[in-house]
């Protein structure tokens, strides 16, 4: 019998279980030590123990020990390191993905720019950075201002916008610091920043053979620090042109790479309409239901498939028509009115959404302990609906039914994008969340009236004495300190 | 700035709140058999319902109240009193596990309000502590690269002047 392990975590690797369950696959998960908690490794039927996510020797020995056939790396951690796919075929077993010298040539993103220059996609100005390199001259051709990356692996992580030169330094070394922690590469590039861009994505799902299925675009230009918090696809507000351009472009590049597999090119497309490519991930994305929804393709179960039967004929639609429009959020642990900190603790209370239209895609369950040594998504709710408005009712709704306690989470941020106006017009750009979205988080009066009542109900926990506290100015919020609290008591 | 009515002071979403408390309240809290508690109460209009799930533990709670989720902690009242400006201890400590991934300041310093002081790394991000006000760095607790547990204390800071403080935090 086959048997699957998923070099991975969370919501992610239990979706993966699920897909793999359905096909007669054994399911197998790794753990990494403080994890020993999390949602996947109930999920599984197998668990082997890695030293980290991270760990390619590790988990090619924890798979070699179990005896797995096939690996799946979900995305994040290993998913874009070639070396990993190469030293599990060299271990005989099957990595679920593209090969590793399209993983190295498109992963690396300055390799793969050069290759959409020479297929007539346009991309952004940009320069590979060398180390210690004075990159007052390069930014200042371009013109602030600029944007660092790191040239491995995305999610935001190793990502700096700078808008002067006094700054370029410091931000560069913070940048390559976060790469190295988060992707064990710290090589970064620089590229010109287009302003009030749209983030635009193409799905595409290779047959090795350079053909395949374009599974039509994402919109995911609801984004704070380079992370994205909500995706929707089809993408409202596009011109047909354009869609037509960026569909056309990516079969240009399923044909120039061979592409086996998931994989998904980013594109900037600015307020003209006009698209650059950013770069291509070659991996499944978070954000991978919305177009499952739209298309009625199940892109893991296509993914295995193809791995465990290379010499069948792909069978997927090439250019499916999309049905309804569906919407993503992701829940995070990170408190949005303390700056969006880390928000740690147990989790007491779980209660997800359920009915017409809905998914969750959860890595967490009750008793579980988020901690932040890891990624701080906790779940991903998604919603599809005939229409793009009817699917914003539905994931408020949806939302409003959602309970997460004993965690600080960002569901009262999302709730509130989801009754935005500038949202419900899919007027948005990359920026809009940090530059232009206010919402609150103060409860309404008749909200706190019953909050008074509730307490007053349940079992008193020290009532507060001394008489009336009126007339106190609120103290300022400590810096963190809330976040300190939720930890140190969320534990016991 | 007196009121009558008695309230419990809460912290929401880092604001101090005043939540009306001890009062003959008019709904009437029914715990379903899931985890649902339903809050009723009859009005002129008909009967008001609202669907509470809730969790608390050692004067926290979190609450999803009739569709808005929301999490706080009780607060006692001496705790509200304390210091309206400038900076405390408590504004100096690490707030998670994490990595002091590098010190921008030096001891003596002297700062502006909002200066970043130390970044830190948890959850594979960076977060910069920023001196709440204008004051002057006393002394460095901490070296970089040093992995820290909630509630160490980073820095001894004086502040300058009791100037109001920046509420927004947000790095």
């Amino acid at each position: 019998m086959a048997k699957l392990l998923v070099a991975n975590r969370s919501e992610i690797a239990c979706r993966i279980f699920q897909a793999a369950r359905e096909l007669g696959l054994e399911t197998v998960a790794i753990v990494a030590p403080g994890d020993e908690s999390a949602r996947h490794v109930t999920m599984a039927q197998a668990v082997v123990e890695v030293k980290s996510y991270l760990d390619i020797e590790s988990i090619v020995a924890a798979a070699k020990k179990i005896g797995a056939t096939l690996v799946h790396p979900g995305y994040g951690f290993l998913s874009e390191r070639a070396a990993f796919a190469e030293a599990l075929e060299a271990a005989g077993i099957t990595f679920v993905g593209p090969r590793p010298e399209t993983i190295d040539l498109m992963g690396g993103k300055v390799a793969a720019k050069e290759l959409c220059e020479k297929n007539g996609i346009p991309t952004l100005p940009w320069a590979k950075v060398k180390a210690g390199e004075n990159l007052g001259p390069i930014a200042k051709k371009m013109g602030y201002p600029v944007l660092l990356k790191a040239a491995a692996g995305g999610g935001g992580k190793g990502m700096r916008r700078v808008t002067a030169e006094v700054d370029l330094t410091s931000a560069a070394e913070s940048a390559s610091a976060e790469a190295v922690a988060a992707f064990g590469d710290g090589t970064l590039f620089i590229e010109k920043f287009v302003e009030k861009p749209r983030h635009i994505e193409i799905q595409v799902f290779g047959d090795g053979v350079g053909g395949g299925a374009v599974l039509r675009e994402r919109e995911c230009s609801l984004q704070r620090r380079h992370q994205k918090v909500w995706e929707e696809a089809p993408a409202a507000n596009l011109s047909e042109d354009t869609r037509q351009g960026l569909y056309a472009a990516a079969i240009n590049l399923l044909k120039a790479t061979q592409y086996r597999s998931a994989g998904t090119l980013e594109f900037l497309v600015d307020e003209d309409g006009k698209f650059y490519f950013l770069e291509m991930n070659t991996r499944l994305q978070v954000e991978h239901p919305v177009t499952e929804l739209i298309t009625g393709v199940d892109l893991v179960h296509l993914q295995l498939e193809q791995a465990l039967h290379p010499e069948q004929k792909f069978s997927a639609p090439h250019l499916p028509e999309p049905r309804g429009h569906a919407i993503e959020v992701r829940l995070y642990a990170e408190d949005p009115s303390q700056g969006f900190m880390p928000s740690p603790g147990e989790i007491r209370a779980l209660n997800w959404p359920l009915g017409a239209g809905i998914r969750v895609d959860s890595g967490i369950e009750v008793g579980q302990v988020v901690s932040t040594s890891f990624d701080s998504m906790l779940a991903k709710i998604i919603v599809h609906a005939p229409t793009r408005q009817k699917a914003m009712a539905r994931m408020q709704v949806a939302l409003e039914d959602t309970v997460v306690l004993g965690v600080g989470t960002n569901q009262a941020y999302l709730l509130a994008l989801t009754r935005d106006a500038q949202v419900a017009k899919a007027e948005v750009y990359t920026q809009y969340l940090e530059k232009e979205f206010k919402w609150t988080s103060i409860p309404s009066a008749p909200n706190l009236e019953i909050l008074g009542q509730w307490k007053q109900n349940s079992r008193s926990i020290g009532s507060a004495s001394g008489g009336s506290p009126t007339g106190v100015e609120p103290s300022h919020p400590a810096i963190w300190s809330e976040v300190a609290k939720t930890w140190s008591e969320g534990r016991e | 700035m007196k009121k009558p009515s008695p309230v419990k002071l809460a912290k929401l979403s880092g604001k101090t709140i005043e939540v009306p408390f001890g009062q003959d309240g008019d709904w009437t809290f029914e715990k379903r058999p899931g985890a649902w508690t339903i809050a009723q109460r009859s009005t002129e209009k008909g009967i008001e319902r609202v669907r509470i799930a809730s969790f608390e533990s050692r004067g926290k709670f979190w609450l999803n109240l009739g569709g808005t989720p929301f999490y706080g902690e009780w607060l006692e009242v001496e705790r509200g009193t304390a210091d309206s400006g400038g900076a405390r201890a408590a504004d100096f400590t690490a707030q998670f596990p994490g990595k002091v991934r590098k010190i921008l300041v030096q001891d003596g310093q002297k700062v502006e309000a909002d200066a970043p002081l130390v970044l830190m790394e948890a959850m594979k991000m960076e977060f910069a502590l920023k001196a709440p006000v204008a004051g002057t760095v006393k002394k460095l607790l901490v070296k970089e690269g040093q992995q820290v547990q909630p509630g160490e204390r980073l820095l001894d800071f004086e502040a300058e002047a009791r100037t109001p403080v920046k509420e927004d935090s947000k790095g």
